[in-house]
């Protein structure tokens, strides 16, 4: 069937329920099939203009339509949700929300953060504080500054914490040069002066944003300034201690487990983390998990029976006591 | 990481939409696609963007021109309330004695 009924019966979104009526009514002496046995399209038609008809002849049916919470086969519809919902959120870049953030240095003037959000600011009205209409209008001078540009750049989650270099495509051809600093996270900023849009006459170029989206990693994930990875280790590494090879973001380190090791103990690599701003670097979390072979052995199996016999352990009685400890 | 939809994905999900309109809608910087190594992507909020600008263009007849301004108006109009949306929360975190002196100054 159609998805517009009314277009089905031939009649506007205004049509009231004595035209609907009236126009089904033409349409099935036309086109009913029976009536017209030798007109292939009649069918089609007829059944069309019933289906609308069944939605629009109950007022509350076709008041739901008209809401657009049900489709024309009266099935019901996702809402379709509109760009204010998302507009000024987290994911919106392409308005400028911040306030001045990571640019604006550890000595914050209060007086240059209020500015952003006064008309006299820079970012305000962009007629103000340069000159406005400058020149003679008439003799056809006309300066207006450039328009911001905003852009959403992803990085791989080492390039985004180790900083690097890159480009971003521009929508006119061409490229243009981004620093990625150290330790960017997800969302963050960039504002490149003068590298919006060109202004008009005498008037500055725009700036241009640029909001970068850092992927996932399957080894690496962030916690603030600490970087955090897993690491699996064998049952004989846990128990007698060892050293390992684990991934940071500056490649391989040997890290010591110590021995007695239990899954979900957390080893803490110092300085192996994310740069802060200002200076220094957070910490790795590294994450133990142990992991049995995948076959256990007969040798493997008859030990563990007899360690078993002579050295019962019961690891939850622990936890018993810490349940028990709770009022 | 929110989802993340091609051009041809977006095209799909958007009846009103052409690979000529999107081309169109990138190249006025209205829209913009996350940059990735794979080619543009575009995000639910892009979904709902081109929504827009696709009802602007069909529903209200507004050319290029018109579209570039009404989205730099919107655009900025959200960019104002987020910003004003963090300046009362901001303020309401402050103290009884600080809320009241500054309330008493708003409607001065």
């Amino acid at each position: 069937m159609a998805d517009d009924p009314y277009a089905a019966l031939g009649v506007s979104k205004t049509a009231d329920t004595a035209e609907i009526k009236k126009a089904y009514r033409r349409i099935a002496r036309t086109a009913h099939p029976d009536l017209h046995p030798d007109d292939p399209t009649a069918e089609a038609r007829f059944k069309a203009a019933s289906a609308a008809y069944d939605l629009l002849k109950d007022p509350e049916q076709r008041a739901r339509f008209d809401r657009g919470e049900i489709d024309a086969q009266g099935a019901e519809r996702a809402p379709r949700g509109y760009y204010r919902d998302a507009a000024g959120g987290r994911d919106d870049t392409y308005s400028t929300r911040g306030f001045g953030g990571r640019q604006a240095g550890p000595d914050i003037d209060p007086d240059d953060i209020f500015a952003q959000f006064s008309r006299r600011g820079a970012r305000g009205n962009p007629f103000e504080g340069f000159g406005g209409f400058g020149g003679d209008a008439r003799g056809g001078r006309f300066d207006m500054p450039g328009q911001d540009r905003h852009y959403t750049l992803q990085l791989s989650f080492l390039d985004a914490v180790r900083g690097t270099r890159t480009r971003i495509t521009l929508p006119e051809g061409g490229d243009l040069a981004v620093t990625i600093p150290e330790g960017a996270a997800d969302g963050l900023t960039l504002r490149l002066r003068g590298k919006g849009g060109p202004g008009l006459g005498d008037g500055p170029p725009g700036d241009a944003y640029v909001t970068l989206s850092v992927a996932d990693d399957p080894v690496f994930s962030r916690d603030g300034d600490d970087i955090r990875v897993g690491l699996d280790i064998a049952i004989d590494e846990a128990v007698l201690g060892a050293k390992v090879p684990v991934p940071t973001i500056d490649g391989e380190v040997n890290v010591t487990v110590p021995p007695g090791a239990s899954s979900g103990q957390t080893l803490r690599l110092r300085g192996r983390g994310v740069s802060r701003r200002g200076g220094g670097r957070g910490d790795q979390l590294v994450e133990l998990r142990i992991v049995s072979p995948a076959t256990i052995d007969d040798d493997l199996k008859q030990f563990m029976e007899r360690w078993r016999r002579e050295h019962a352990h019961d690891p939850r009685q622990r936890q018993d006591r810490k349940r028990k400890a709770k009022p | 990481m929110t989802r993340q939809y091609t051009a041809e994905q977006l095209i799909e999900a958007i009846p009103a939409l052409t690979p000529d309109r999107l081309l169109s809608y990138v190249h006025l910087s209205i829209l913009s696609p996350v940059q990735t190594d794979a080619g543009p992507a575009y995000r639910e909020i892009d979904i709902k963007r081109v929504t827009l600008l696709c009802e602007l263009t069909d529903d209200l007849d507004l050319d290029d021109n018109a579209l570039v301004i009404v989205m730099s108006l919107l655009d900025q109009l959200h960019g104002t309330r987020a910003r004003l949306d963090t300046v009362m929360r901001v303020l309401s975190d402050e103290p009884p004695e600080i809320k009241g002196r500054i309330a008493g100054r708003l409607i001065d």
